[in-house]
């Protein structure tokens, strides 16, 4: 083998198996090489990844293989799939040096594989391969949540990997019908959709034509927390290993909009879907008491904008959804690295809490609590300040940041599809996005605990607090108050990245899959996001005093909950019911072939004999049945 | 026995007084009001800027009905915001939990 075919066959590597075959050599290296391990995996993926000819608005097939009559594609290169791909590496090198001083293997591990999944799927150009990623993600970021080991985290966890297997159960339905439909495995866009009006008389005439792409669209919205199945973001992002949610962040809900632009451009309803979520992911971002739930919101409402642009399916539209995933990486993978920051300093994850000054009533049976500032453990720096706010007016569509490539031209997308009254929710919703991450956030950590200080006016109470009393899964028993300068140098590359496509967007534009005819530095676009975020301001400033208030809020997880204890009594007893009746069967079947063994009810020589035998004892005798059922059961389905 | 007694990982502060924080974040009262004059100026700058481009370059605009609105993301900004945060102020009746004692999850 010469070199020059050494070389293209190092190249043509999938970055995907590069960093999967990387994690398996994490176990094996001393503690601060593990993270240098990671940050050389993502470089080496990026420039195995850009050292590929990729073909504007079209395929081509890196790696091919063949599984009994379906040619699988399990590395294609093509704008989209690159763009994505370009971005989880990115965020793979700024989180592993976010990471830089972890010591724990299992999150290194959890960490690449997960980063190996996500790549997976973006640059995979079959069903098939697509679907082992999409599963390989979901158990490797199921681990990042595990990993906190923290009182309801496993829970958490397990509400994550129930949701995420079932979300690839029907993606995994969706592909077999698709195969059985067309008898093809490649990712191919469903040009024609669904068509709502004729859904009944569809599934009727051609089931498994209308059921794949239906379950496929379930699958994807399950990983693109689209409302009513987006519980599992919140719950999960805010309990996972600060590190952790620095990707789970960037990776997960991302590689499922790749999957929506890829297989759904133009679906009406994502349209309709993207409006609700940005209205409720600001709502409910704005009705967080939690940094990090904030910003878990915030991730849903920012993910409407995509899906909404999906739904509008225009070429501008889907260079607008891929863009603002890319910005959307950058800014909130940042956000997430300072929430974990403000953590080490304040000691809490929370804005406001209640002190535990309680007055009983007894004859009322109520009690009450004050609401109280609890003043962070110690100032949060200015300089975290600075980091945070880069990556919160970016997220707001600040001109100059990255947010604001982007996000015009979703909005542009909208206007002319003439989708006015979608423009102007999406316009309020980024409004609404400036109010929690861009103010109410840095009000509470920094302005109002100074504010305060300075005037002498520090809840005396909340500081004379024990560290005990706030052990919650919010408080990490490991942090201290310093922060590493990895940390530092990871927060400030995310601020950088955001600054630099913010700076020059045409770095982006030029990797998206269609060509861009847009310009973010027009005056319409800065005008009109001066102007709303201006308005938005004041508006805060008069009524922020009723907008901080502690506890948890409820979401639609609450129906679950409130749901499952009577749809325990029915899954769970009846099961029991069924499963204690089948072991009096089975209980009642060994005892009469153990007697029947036995020879104790017939007469002549025992089966044992009869077949030879040697002293078999009742559980091989049973198992030997019972495996000879199996086989004949076998051959029989076969 | 608080956690900063027994590890020692939570070593300053933990103990003192409100008034003992307050003489250790270094802030004078004076101060405090840039912590409030400079986002708002800020905000009026960059909504005057926003005014200023929409008068001088885009007086002719009109590719929506509001743009014949004058200033109309201001006044769209300003009340979409009262609303949001008004909803938010509502639905916290409804829709918060009160998780007493501190922290919550």
């Amino acid at each position: 083998m010469t070199m020059d075919s050494m070389a293209t066959s190092l190249v043509s590597l999938p970055p995907s198996v590069l960093l999967a075959g990387g994690a398996l050599l994490i176990p094996l290296l001393p503690r601060y090489f593990r993270a240098a391990w990671m940050i050389l995996l993502s470089i080496l993926g990026l420039a195995f990844l850009w050292s590929l000819p990729v073909l504007q608005a079209s395929e081509f097939c890196v790696v091919s293989a063949t599984y009994g009559n379906y040619s699988l594609m399990p590395y294609v290169s093509d704008p989209l799939g690159r763009l994505f791909a370009t971005i989880f590496l990115l965020v793979l090198i700024t989180g592993s040096l976010y990471a830089w001083s972890l010591d724990d293997r299992g999150e290194s591990i959890g960490t690449m594989l997960y980063g190996a999944g996500a790549v997976g799927v973006v640059l995979a150009g079959d069903y098939l391969t697509l679907f082992v990623f999409w599963e390989l993600m979901a158990i490797a970021s199921t681990w990042l949540i595990w990993s906190r080991r923290e009182v309801g985290s496993t829970a958490v966890g397990v509400r994550y990997l129930i949701y995420h297997l079932l979300g690839g159960g029907f993606l995994l339905m969706g592909i077999l019908f698709q195969i059985h439909s067309t008898g093809s495995i490649q990712l191919q866009p469903f040009t024609e959709g669904i068509s709502w009006g004729t859904l009944g008389q569809d599934l009727v005439s051609n089931p498994s034509g209308t059921l794949g792409p239906l379950f496929l669209l379930l699958g994807v919205a399950v990983n693109a927390a689209v409302v009513p199945l987006h519980a599992w973001l919140p719950d999960a992002y805010a309990k996972a290993s600060w590190t952790g949610s620095v990707f789970m962040s960037a990776l997960t809900t991302k590689s499922a909009i790749y999957v929506m632009i890829r297989l759904f451009p133009g679906l009406d309803i994502l349209l309709v879907a993207g409006l609700v979520m940005a209205v409720f992911g600001t709502i409910y971002g704005l009705l967080s008491n939690n940094v990090r739930q904030i910003l878990s919101y915030s991730i849903i409402a920012q993910l409407g904008y995509m899906i909404a642009a999906v739904g509008v399916g225009s070429e501008m539209a889907l260079n607008g959804a891929a863009a603002h995933a890319f910005s959307h990486i950058l800014y909130k993978s940042l956000l997430f690295m300072c929430a974990g920051a403000m953590a080490v300093y304040a000691g809490r994850a929370t804005l406001v809490e209640w002190t535990d000054s309680q007055d009983d009533s007894m004859d009322r049976g109520a009690s009450s609590h004050t609401q109280q500032w609890k003043q962070p453990d110690h100032p949060l720096p200015w300089g975290l300040f600075a980091l945070y706010m880069i990556g919160a007016l970016s997220i707001s569509g600040v001109p100059l940041l990255s947010g604001f490539i982007s996000k015009p031209m979703i909005l542009e997308s909208l206007g002319k599809a003439h989708h006015e009254a979608g423009l102007l929710i999406l316009i309020a919703a980024s409004i609404g996005t400036f109010l929690h991450t861009g103010l109410k956030i840095p009000y509470a950590m920094w302005i109002k605990p100074r504010l305060d200080s300075a005037s002498g006016l520090v809840d005396v109470a909340s500081q004379n607090h024990d560290v005990d009393d706030q052990a919650s899964p919010e408080t990490d028993a490991t942090l201290t108050h310093k922060l590493p300068l990895s940390q530092w140098l990871a927060m400030s590359l995310g601020a950088g990245l955001c600054l630099l496509f913010g700076l020059a967007p045409d770095l982006l534009y030029g990797w998206l899959p269609y060509p861009v005819k847009f310009s973010p530095f027009e005056a319409y676009p800065i005008s009109e996001s001066l102007m709303t975020l201006s308005g938005g301001f004041f508006a805060f400033v008069l009524l922020r005093k009723w907008l901080y208030r502690p506890g948890r809020v409820l979401d639609l997880d609450w129906i679950y909950q409130k749901g499952g204890e009577p749809l325990r009594k029915v899954v769970v007893d009846t099961s029991w019911a069924v499963f204690g009746a089948v072991d009096i069967v089975v209980q009642r079947m060994a005892s009469s072939m153990t007697q029947w063994f036995r020879g104790e009810k017939g007469t002549g020589p025992t089966p044992a004999q009869r077949f030879n035998l040697a002293q078999p004892s009742i559980e091989s005798a049973i198992a030997w049945i019972v495996g000879t059922m199996l086989v004949i059961g076998l051959a029989l389905f076969l | 026995m608080s956690r900063s007694q027994s590890t020692g990982q939570f070593e300053t502060g933990q103990s003192g007084t409100g008034q003992h924080r307050a003489g250790q974040s270094g802030m004078k009262p004076p101060w405090r009001h840039w912590f409030v004059v400079v986002p708002v100026v800020f905000a009026l700058l960059g909504g005057a800027a926003g005014v200023i481009i929409e008068v001088v370059y885009l007086a002719d605009y009109a590719s929506h009905w509001w743009n014949e609105i004058p200033v109309f993301y201001l006044l769209f900004g300003l009340i979409s915001a009262v609303l949001t945060l008004a909803v938010v102020i509502l639905l916290q009746r409804v829709l918060l939990r009160k998780h007493h004692g501190g922290s919550e999850a």
